[in-house]
């Protein structure tokens, strides 16, 4: 399985790049964790096609019921599937279902890589 | 009741065993009427399970105070009336969202003798979340099942005995779409009622016991035995903090102080200890208990790959692809609906026509130059009601067209493709189906638009939506704008009417962006956090319910309101009338009319002896039987109407029909030219009543104001008139530009002489489309504006607002053109260059990623 992972991680990191190369620099922190796993990143900074562990969800208790509501619990499992075509909002799906969630609240739901 | 209360979580235990509830009615007897609530989250099939339970008896309504629909339905089992309310999709029962109140305070309030929670079972744990809040509320539940079909389909199977077992609650599988499960499901409601056998929660909430242990003991110290709450779930949620908690509290006369006290004191010690809010761990409790159930519940076959509907997103929602099928489906609808329907409306408008031929028999007859009051006041009503039912061909597959959109899933799948745009200006995803209604491109109707903002889960964006759609380029406001571009700009029709079509976007987005930021920043705002539903093929019965359904709301609610108004309408453009002296000139001119027409048919056989009030008999059976021969296509239906008049009046028919007759020939010649007179008697005392009429005065009294916008009196009176609906603009504008009408000229030539004879210009007809881009929304989309915002205040200021800032635009380009001696196309093009640029600024002000990082901490901490 090993061998694997870090194919995955090649991959996810040329796509990050192209992420960063459109979103500007305020990504940087993302990618500083670059080479093993990234703890602590918000689901907003996962590249298409990346399964991830969610570890906490933020915002004030309004919005995180909300996102809780629809599936965003914490050590549930997520799997960013596509940004939408102007690249905000994204599609995420939570085991069965697909919902869609705005990059500014994505960036609430922090996420451990997983695979 | 002493301190010896019920633990607070009444972790596994059965059913059976909770004690009855404080206050409540015991059973309902067999004979008694039962009411029963259907809870269930978005897209669970909720108003499929409805319509399944109680088929065509339902009754649409409003929740007391708010805009939320309740859907109100009855069947009955072993002979027991049943009453199904339908409550609203919520995805718990949260307060945190208007919807989630308004079911929450239904169950609080009216304590429905059942709650049926309808369940998605391809998502059971999302469904649980609902299922168990509404099980700690103590209701005799029923488990709806539903959508085995698609969870088989996907090789999801769910113990439905297991999960009855696990809850203590009756399961009943169901797929509504295809009624199955119907029969079960019936009896097993019927049998709830009878039992009353009350859910009990059982999720575990350890260590939250000692909170709450005081705060029930203060309820029960006070004899709560009136709340119709059980006591632990209302402990459980003053520890939240809830307020419709504390009001429960209040209402029920308990010592509110004291036991909101200790709740606040015993929140603050629980999330000292442990680092957490209360509603943030019982939310994080629930959420494990409902993962918990479900996955014991659940057998998953290994899945196929990819499921048909990522299969058609991969192609739908693809980045260079989305964009044309989304303007394919766009184009669809319009072209299905608007083009179409309109085409079909030529099929529909007979039978209104007849329908008003019918008003014209029943009424007392026409005088020769007055009508009765009667006559003119329900002949202007039934036009008020044409109008508006002209369109209910439109609406139907309008409305079943969204239907269909709404059921497919594709309709969140626009909402996700447009949110970023949308948002930016204030708006939300959800907003792109009211503004294609209202007509992004021209054609549409600003009614059902401001409708279909139901939707908005975002109360901030659904105002600024409400507000702005509106703008967009109805149906109705085509006649005029073809009018002003025919008349002022027969070299550049293509360049207008794209100015024309695009400006009413930008100014929709400008002002949503205006009004969000300052009279709506201070509305509740909701993270778009949406589901996009899989795919479904939407059913025929399912589309053609809910179009019938929302057009006849539509005919109901608006249909009544613009009939009534059109009668004040009505009123000030009739009186005060005219004066006796100018009265007296026009009997005079009728005078000579007949005596001409007399003169002309004297010694005619056929005429001799025919005394005035016959001739006045005769004109209206010539005009009656013009009218029909007009609204009649086809010799068939030709022939009838020759069959009809003949019997109607055999002694009047030969002077319509046919005839060789050499004398009836002189004698019909000469009714036509009378009724020509007649006519033009009857154009000319209208014109001139207008002109002294409560609403020409109006008019008049507004040319200081608009004579800067290039306005003149006539243009005021035909825009205040437009008001009522949008079609009389043009038809106001028609009677007022009379000059030149009996040299046959059009009406775009006759205005275009006068207006430049006045010395004005494209100027004018620039400001006046500018104008009336942004003019208020018409009275029947204020009265829908109404009813979507429940204020009055907002219904005001949708039309006070675009008013002022449509007179504004107008002026300032009409004066800033006439300074610069700018043409109208000039004018034009400097008004869409302003607002374009304007969008630019508006829309590039803050960059995407800065939008979704910046300001938020919680977002970036975490990461070194």
């Amino acid at each position: 399985m090993f061998w694997k992972k870090s194919g995955m991680n090649e991959e996810s990191k040329g796509r990050r790049r192209r992420f960063r190369m459109r979103h500007g620099k305020d990504d940087e922190q993302t990618v500083r964790g670059g080479g093993g796993r990234h703890h602590g990143c918000s689901l907003n900074s996962q590249p298409e096609g990346c399964r991830c562990r969610i570890r906490s969800v933020g915002g004030t208790t309004g919005v995180r019921q909300r996102l809780m509501d629809l599936g965003f619990v914490p050590d549930g499992k997520a799997v960013v599937v596509r940004s939408a075509p102007l690249n905000d909002p994204i599609q995420v799906r939570l085991g069965d279902d697909n919902v869609s969630i705005r990059r500014a609240e994505a960036a609430l739901i922090e996420v451990d890589d997983d695979e | 009741m002493t301190s010896d209360a019920p633990a607070p979580c009444h972790a596994r235990e059965s059913a059976t065993e909770e004690p009855p509830l404080p206050g409540r009615q015991s059973p309902a007897p067999a004979s008694r009427n039962a009411l029963i609530g259907l809870a269930g989250q978005q897209n669970s099939g909720k108003s499929t399970i409805f319509n399944m339970l109680t088929g065509a008896r339902q009754h649409v309504a409003n929740y007391p105070g708010v805009t939320v629909d309740k859907k109100t339905g009855t069947f009955s089992v072993d002979g027991r009336r049943i009453t199904l309310v339908d409550l609203p999709g919520t995805y718990s029962l949260a307060p945190f969202s208007l919807e989630e109140r308004v079911a929450r305070s239904f169950l609080i309030e009216e304590r429905p003798d059942v709650v049926a929670n309808v369940i998605d079972t391809t998502s059971l744990r999302r469904s649980l979340n609902l299922t168990l809040q509404l099980m700690e509320m103590g209701f005799p539940m029923v488990i709806a099942l539903n959508m085995i079909d698609v969870a088989r389909r996907r090789g999801i199977a769910v113990d439905a005995a297991a999960l009855a077992a696990r809850l203590g609650i009756p399961v009943v599988e169901t797929v509504g779409r295809k009624g199955r499960g119907k029969k079960e499901l019936r009896e097993t409601l019927g049998q709830a009622a009878l039992s009353a056998k009350l859910s009990a929660g059982v999720v575990d909430y350890p260590g939250l016991d000692e909170f709450l242990q005081p705060i029930e003991s203060l309820l029960a110290a006070q004899g709560d035995d009136s709340l119709p709450v059980p006591r632990a779930w209302l402990a459980r949620k003053l520890l939240e903090g809830d307020a419709e908690a504390e009001r429960v509290v209040r209402r029920n006369g308990l010592d509110a102080d004291a036991i909101l006290t200790r709740a606040r004191d015993g929140a603050a010690a629980f999330r000292q200890r442990h680092q957490v809010s209360v509603a943030d761990y019982l939310l994080r409790r629930r959420n494990e208990a409902a993962g918990e159930i479900a996955e014991a519940c659940t057998l998953r076959k290994p899945q196929a790959a990819t499921s048909i509907s990522e299969r058609i997103d991969r192609i739908v929602l693809n980045r260079f692809l989305a964009p044309f099928f989304l303007l394919a489906v766009v184009y669809a609808i319009y072209d299905l609906s608007i083009i179409r329907g309109y085409e079909l409306t030529t099929i529909t408008w007979p039978f209104l026509a007849a329908f008003r031929n019918l008003a014209v028999d029943l009424l007392p007859a026409a005088g020769f130059l007055h009508d009765p009051l009667a006559t003119s006041l329900g002949l202007w009503m039934v036009d008020s009601a044409n109008a508006l039912l002209n369109y209910v061909p439109i609406f139907l597959i309008l409305f079943a067209l969204i239907a269909a959109l709404e059921d497919s899933g594709y309709l969140a799948r626009i909402a996700f493709m447009m949110d970023r745009v949308l948002h930016r200006f204030g708006l939300h995803g959800q907003s792109t189906l009211p503004f294609i209604l209202a007509g992004v491109f021209a054609g549409g109707c600003a009614v059902p638009g401001v409708m279909a903002t139901k939707g908005i889960p975002d109360t901030r964006a659904r105002m600024a939506t409400i507000l702005t759609v509106p703008f967009m380029n109805c149906l109705a406001k085509v006649p005029l704008y073809t009018l002003l571009l025919n008349a002022f700009f027969p070299d550049n029709k293509p360049l207008m009417m794209f100015f024309i079509a695009t400006m009413t976007v930008i100014a929709a987005l400008l002002v949503a962006k205006l009004l969000t930021g300052t009279v709506l920043s201070g509305v509740e705002t909701a993270p778009f956090v949406m589901q996009l539903p899989d795919y479904h093929l939407p059913t025929l019965t399912g589309m053609l319910r809910r179009s019938v359904e929302r057009t006849w709301l539509y005919i109901k609610k608006v249909g009544t309101i613009v009939v009534a108004v059109s009668v004040i309408i009505f009123a000030l453009l009739q009186f005060p009338g005219l004066g006796e002296e100018r009265n007296a000139t026009y009997e005079q001119k009728a005078e000579s009319a007949l005596s001409t027409f007399r003169k002309a048919v004297e010694g005619n056989p056929h005429v001799e002896g025919l005394s005035d009030e016959r001739l006045v008999a005769l004109l209206n059976y010539f005009t009656a039987y013009k009218s029909a021969r007009l609204n009649a296509s086809g010799q068939e239906a030709n022939a009838a109407v020759e069959e009809t008049f003949k019997t109607r009046d055999p002694d009047f028919y030969p002077f319509v029909a046919r005839t060789s007759d050499k004398t009836l020939r002189q004698a019909q010649g000469a009714l036509k030219k009378l009724d020509g007179e007649r006519k033009l008697l009857r154009r000319e005392m209208k014109e001139e009543r207008i002109v002294d009429s409560f609403l020409g005065t109006i008019g008049r009294g507004m040319e200081p104001v608009t004579r800067y916008a290039g306005f003149d009196w006539k243009i005021n009176v035909a825009l205040l008139s437009s008001f009522a609906a949008r079609e009389s603009s043009v038809a106001t504008l028609g009677v007022l530009f009379q000059e030149g009408a009996d040299e046959q000229q059009s009406l775009e030539r006759r205005m275009d002489a006068e207006v430049s004879s006045a010395g004005r210009t494209a100027l004018m007809a620039t400001a006046v489309i500018i104008f009336f881009s942004l003019y208020p929304p018409c009275l029947a989309t204020t009265i829908m504006v109404r009813v979507q915002t429940g204020s009055y205040r907002w219904m005001l200021f949708s039309i006070l607002f675009p008013t002022a800032l449509g007179l504004v635009a107008a002026s300032t380009v009409y004066t800033v053109g006439d300074l610069l001696g700018a043409s109208g196309i000039g004018a034009m093009t400097g008004y869409y260059a302003t607002i374009a640029t304007l969008l630019v600024v508006v829309g590039l002000a803050v960059p995407a990623w800065r939008a979704w990082t910046g300001g938020r901490p919680l977002a970036q901490g975490g990461h070194s």
